[in-house]
């Protein structure tokens, strides 16, 4: 269908010939402008798309310590039998970063902090944004809750010292009044794909009413530094395993932007090509028809 | 039994990171370079008041060594 009714506005449209030869002169140098700026954009693109690959494999290994760390932290916390209290006051962490291009990362995570706040019983939890991009989105609708943001992050691995920092920082203010933390962060399933989930940090009040808690025999001097280094644990995971799951997505995002890119050089050398050609038969006619009528 | 530094007002955190620095100022040169991108906190907050942003600040660091030394 397309193609008679372009074959029937060629053969109803002669006379415009000229105009359209003017038009695809125009149109040339624009192509060529055009062209020139998506090659640049594709190498830019594929450069990023190689540093982001690198990172990937270092936010990988280092995800992998962190994992392991975060993990026999929450084996021994589950394993105490700890149950989330009625009524426990919860405080919602969201760990995404600064850096944007790299596909859906950070709405994913704001998009379930929006979600985890529009239920009802949620709607006063206090928020503390890690990054830039997922409080400007967040910021949007639920400005009230948020109490403290923190920048200036995700732009290399997350160091435990950093995490420390802000822990210290979370935990130090009285007037946040949490029991529960939940920490939200993008799941690193594969490089190719990460999901969405969260990290409950309980407080050391919760495990030592657990049933199981005696098992362990912690002395109670080290049960405050124990919850203060548990919480840091925990945030320290979500924020490697989230830098990680980043990465991935930046080259992800990168690789389909590049890829991209080199099919629009690959459509518009073609339209390029086409319309020399046109314009140099054009040309030919011309020359041809003025020999034969002299 | 209590600790001497939540006396002097630190947390677990604090210290232990004071801690970890001081090691990392003694391992062996040919590790420096690669511990030496662990240090260093360039983190900055905000902290938000009835949908306000604050003002952006410095996260509060511990020195343990004068300004000039670093």
């Amino acid at each position: 269908m397309f193609a008679r009714s372009a074959i029937a506005t060629r053969s109803a449209a002669p006379t415009l010939n000229v105009a359209g030869q003017s038009r695809n002169m125009a149109t040339l140098k624009e192509i060529q402008v055009r062209l020139k700026s998506v090659t640049n954009i594709s190498k830019i693109t594929a450069s990023m798309k190689m540093i982001a690959s690198t990172k990937t494999t270092r936010a990988q290994r280092s995800m992998n310590v962190a994992r392991v760390y975060g993990q026999v932290s929450n084996d021994f916390v589950k394993q105490s039998g700890v149950e989330k209290a009625e009524g426990a006051k919860e405080l919602l962490v969201v760990a995404s970063s600064d850096k944007g291009l790299c596909g859906g990362i950070h709405s994913s995570l704001s998009r379930s902090a929006r979600r985890y706040l529009n239920e009802g019983e949620n709607a006063e939890t206090p928020v503390v944004v890690l990054g830039d991009k997922a409080k400007v989105q967040i910021q949007r609708a639920f400005a009230k809750n948020i109490r403290y943001n923190f920048n200036q992050l995700g732009s290399t691995i997350p160091t435990f010292d950093e995490t420390s920092i802000i822990a210290s920082t979370i935990l130090a203010d009285k007037s946040l009044e949490f029991d529960n933390a939940k920490i939200l962060y993008n799941k690193f399933v594969s490089p190719i794909a990460f999901e969405t989930s969260s990290i409950e940090s309980f407080p050391i009040t919760q495990i030592v009413e657990a049933p199981n808690f005696a098992a362990y025999e912690v002395q109670d001097e080290i049960l405050e530094n124990l919850n203060e280094f548990l919480f840091a644990n925990n945030l320290h995971w979500a924020l490697v395993e989230g830098h990680a799951s980043e990465m991935a997505a930046k080259r992800t995002a990168m690789e389909n932007a590049t890829k991209n890119a080199g099919d629009m050089i690959q459509r518009l050398t073609l339209q390029y090509n086409r319309g020399r050609q046109a314009v140099i038969t054009n040309e030919l006619i011309d020359i041809i028809t003025g020999a034969s009528a002299l | 039994m209590s600790f001497a530094w939540r006396t002097a007002g630190m947390n677990y955190l604090q210290y232990s990171s004071i801690a970890a620095r001081a090691l990392r100022r003694v391992v062996k040169a040919d590790l420096q370079t690669e511990i030496a991108k662990r240090e260093g906190v360039a983190i900055k907050f905000a902290k938000w008041d009835n949908g306000k942003a604050g003002a952006l600040n410095n996260v509060p660091l511990i020195e343990t060594r004068p300004k000039a030394e670093n």
